[in-house]
């Protein structure tokens, strides 16, 4: 194998959930390209070879992203360092496809081939945003079907200390935004009217609040949301009501950070995930933080969904620690095994 | 000189063949489930070494485009593609029903069809005639057993099953004409002739991605009806 | 229920069999899921219903604990579609909720959502339903009884023969319960 480069470029696929994602990265942290296919509203973007913009199309869409990113970068296959890939979790077959792509790539450009771990990789969006992690920290990575906190003592280094027993956090902000009509996911319309309206007077649920441990549950509470639109019919103001519920929601994931954060002590917090683009979180987490005296960080709403700028993160990383994984690397659709 | 690459992962096998200078330079017809992924690479590396070629060598791919496992399907076009996007080669895509008819060489005026049975009821067959290659008489279709019978009738078959057959009744394939078989497997070297002879109808392209085919619609027809 | 969704195709040997039992309690939900699980025959698949808040994750975490999984790994796989608890035997966890058209099931191999080694419980199971036409179900909805916060009914329907056990045990839990 060549020597490592110093300031190695290097590309990342994601296939772990619904959309496909690619990045390519300079060193540790200059983003020279970071695509979703669903990004792309215009077909002719795509340079005439136009995928069925859908969702888990990943085999249809990855060649035209590809392409793409290359172009925006402005860098050809030859100049790559690596080649990095999500292989947990999500949904196998998925995972798969950017898998293959990804060892072929490697295997082709005679390049180290790097599995990364989708979850690990959220917070390193933060990376991107604000510069290296001081370590020990501690994560809230509130994405798609996890809400987890993660004590991070080093680079690979993690644990899981903390995780939701039922729903995720933005499951139900997503599945209460439905009950009300809004559109899958529900979560951007949720903090709009959380940001614009008062909330009611009624107090809902906070699960597992008193409970000593780290897990979260957000089950009951949605069904909680359930019972009381139920209850009131149709004279409900929508705003005052999800606004209400959304101050739950964040309750419960402030309380259990800060625990969390008693706990283990960390140089910095830092909140990830598609829940953490939310401007009302975001407010009340700053001033829970620095209440505690915590140094908090949070990425860019751009970074905080699903996508591979910080899968390429994590992998630059994992680069110059000489970390590789060879061609017979597998997915995997569980986090925990 | 051509220099080719077949990449088959339709089904519960990892088919591949590599062609050296117009001569066949090895094969792999591997059972391998869904561990496909883990293996390809391996396999195809190992392959073109043992043929004396790289990967930088090839001048086409020919991969099988379906109907059958999908995320084996999808395996197999997302290296094919991969290759042909990075060394700026043509990918060709076959389907998986041409390479069962190709598995037999009947009379040019002999009409055949070839079935394929993916999961429990559900078939896909096409009609061919043989012309060099496996010519299709139309579109594959997918369809049950009940209705295969009426298209079918009693001309012979090439069938293939990737289910093992029902452990008590009869297999339902057994009820058709079987054709005699010039080789056992539709294997990646088989793919390889087909998409050479396609590559030479047209040399020059244009070459478009292959697509993918899934068809399932039929479980949806009956289900709408 | 009309509401709730239904297979055609043969129960199997024995005919179809439907048992309803009243639970009081979120604790008595998962007495009934404990002995479900302990009483699913091999390679059952399990379609529930009920709206939100109905007991369905009470319900199918308890399962999944008689089956031998740690209920605390049962977690919601709305935007994973599957989750695969590793067994033995290794439970599939599907929900579909996020699926609109059926269409899209199109897009998955049988195998990625329906467990060809063990059991397979399925939550808003309507997108597959065309695609589950002649399989031996067990339906199980889940529905408030009344105005009590805390009690639930709990529907099961499937083949007589196939769940004979899992009835059997849905009874004594019910006599249990009075």
């Amino acid at each position: 194998m060549a020597p490592l480069a110093s300031d190695p470029l290097g590309l990342a696929i994601d296939t772990t959930f619904d959309d496909t994602s690619v990045a390519i990265l300079r060193g540790k942290r200059e983003v020279l390209a970071n695509l979703t296919l669903s990004q792309f509203k215009d077909h002719e973007e795509f340079g005439g070879v136009v995928p069925e913009r859908a969702s888990r199309k990943h085999l249809e869409a990855i060649q035209p992203l590809l392409a793409q990113a290359l172009t925006r970068a402005g860098v050809g296959f030859g100049e790559l360092d690596y080649v990095a890939v999500s292989t947990v979790p999500g949904l196998l077959g998925s995972i798969l496809v950017g898998l293959t792509v990804a060892k072929s790539l490697a295997y082709l450009l005679a390049r180290p081939l790097i599995g990364i771990n989708h979850i690990e990789a959220h917070p390193y969006a933060n990376v991107l945003a604000h510069g290296e992690l001081p370590f020990p920290a501690l994560h809230l990575v509130a994405a798609g079907g996890h809400t987890l906190l993660i004590h991070q003592t080093g680079h690979f280094q993690w644990s899981i200390v903390g995780r939701s027993v039922d729903d995720a956090a933005g499951e139900c902000v997503d599945k209460v935004a439905k009950m009300f009509g809004h559109a899958m996911p529900g979560g951007p319309a949720v903090d709009r009217l959380a940001l614009t309206h008062a909330p009611a007077a009624h107090r809902f649920p906070r699960p597992m609040l008193n409970d000593p441990g780290l897990d979260f549950s957000f089950s009951g509470l949605k069904t909680a949301v359930l019972y009381y639109r139920r209850d009131h019919g149709g004279d409900l103001e929508e705003g005052p009501v999800l606004s209400a519920f959304f101050d739950a929601v964040i309750e419960v994931l402030i309380v259990k950070t800060l625990r969390a954060a008693r706990r283990f002590r960390p140089k910095a917090v830092t909140v990830s995930g598609g829940l953490a683009a939310s401007q009302k979180l975001r407010a009340a987490f700053e001033a829970a933080a620095a209440e505690a005296g915590l140094r908090l960080l949070y990425p860019p709403p751009e970074l905080c969904t699903d996508n591979a700028a910080m899968v390429a993160c994590l992998a630059a990383h994992r680069y110059a620690a000489g970390r590789f994984d060879d061609l017979t690397l597998d997915g995997r659709p569980n986090l925990l095994d | 000189m051509t220099h080719a690459l077949a990449i088959d992962t339709t089904s519960d096998y990892l088919s591949l063949a590599v062609l050296k200078g117009e001569r066949p330079a090895g094969s792999r017809y591997l059972p391998c489930g869904v561990k496909a992924t883990q293996i390809v690479i391996q396999e195809i590396d190992g392959l073109l070494t043992g043929a004396g070629l790289t990967a930088h060598d090839l001048e086409l791919i020919v991969v099988a485009v379906g109907p059958g496992s999908f995320t084996g399907t999808r395996i197999g076009m997302a290296a094919a593609a991969t290759f042909g996007q990075v060394l700026a080669r043509p990918v060709i895509g076959v389907d998986t029903l041409q390479l069962l008819a190709a598995q037999t060489e009947p009379a040019a005026d002999v009409t055949f069809h070839a079935l394929l049975n993916c999961a429990r009821d559900e078939v896909y067959h096409a009609a061919y005639r043989w012309n060099g290659v496996p010519v299709a008489l139309g579109p594959i279709a997918m369809t049950t057993f009940g209705e295969l019978h009426r298209v079918v009738g009693e001309a012979p078959v090439v069938a293939r099953r990737f289910d093992p057959a029902p452990a008590n009744g009869e297999d339902p394939l057994s009820r058709f004409d079987p054709m005699p078989l010039r080789r056992p497997h539709p294997d990646a070297e088989l793919l390889l002739e087909l998409g050479l002879a396609r590559y030479r109808e047209h040399p020059a392209g244009p070459f478009p991605l292959p697509q993918p085919i899934y068809l399932k619609s039929e479980a949806f027809r009956k289900w709408r009806r | 229920m009309s509401d709730g969704p239904s297979v055609t195709g043969g129960p199997g040997v024995g005919g179809s069999r439907c048992a309803a039992i009243e639970l009081e309690s979120p604790t008595a939900t998962r007495r009934a899921g404990l002995a479900m699980g302990r009483t699913l025959p091999d390679r059952a698949l399990v379609l529930f219903s009920g709206e939100m808040g109905s007991g369905k994750t009470t319900l199918i975490k308890a399962i999944c604990e008689g089956l031998g999984i740690a209920p605390e790994t049962v977690i919601s796989p709305t935007y994973t579609l599957v989750n695969i608890y590793p067994g033995p035997p290794p439970v599939y966890h599907v929900d579909l909720f996020r699926i609109e058209k059926p269409e899209a099931m199109l897009e998955l191999d049988r195998d990625d959502w329906i467990n060809p080694g063990g059991p397979t419980l399925i939550e808003w199971p309507e997108a597959a339903l065309p695609l589950l036409e002649g399989e031996s179900v067990l339906q199980v909805r889940m529905a408030h009884a009344g105005n009590d916060a805390l009690r639930r009914t709990l529907e099961a329907e499937g083949g007589a023969a196939l769940f004979a056990a899992l009835f059997q045990a849905l009874e004594r839990e019910d006599a249990a319960q009075e």
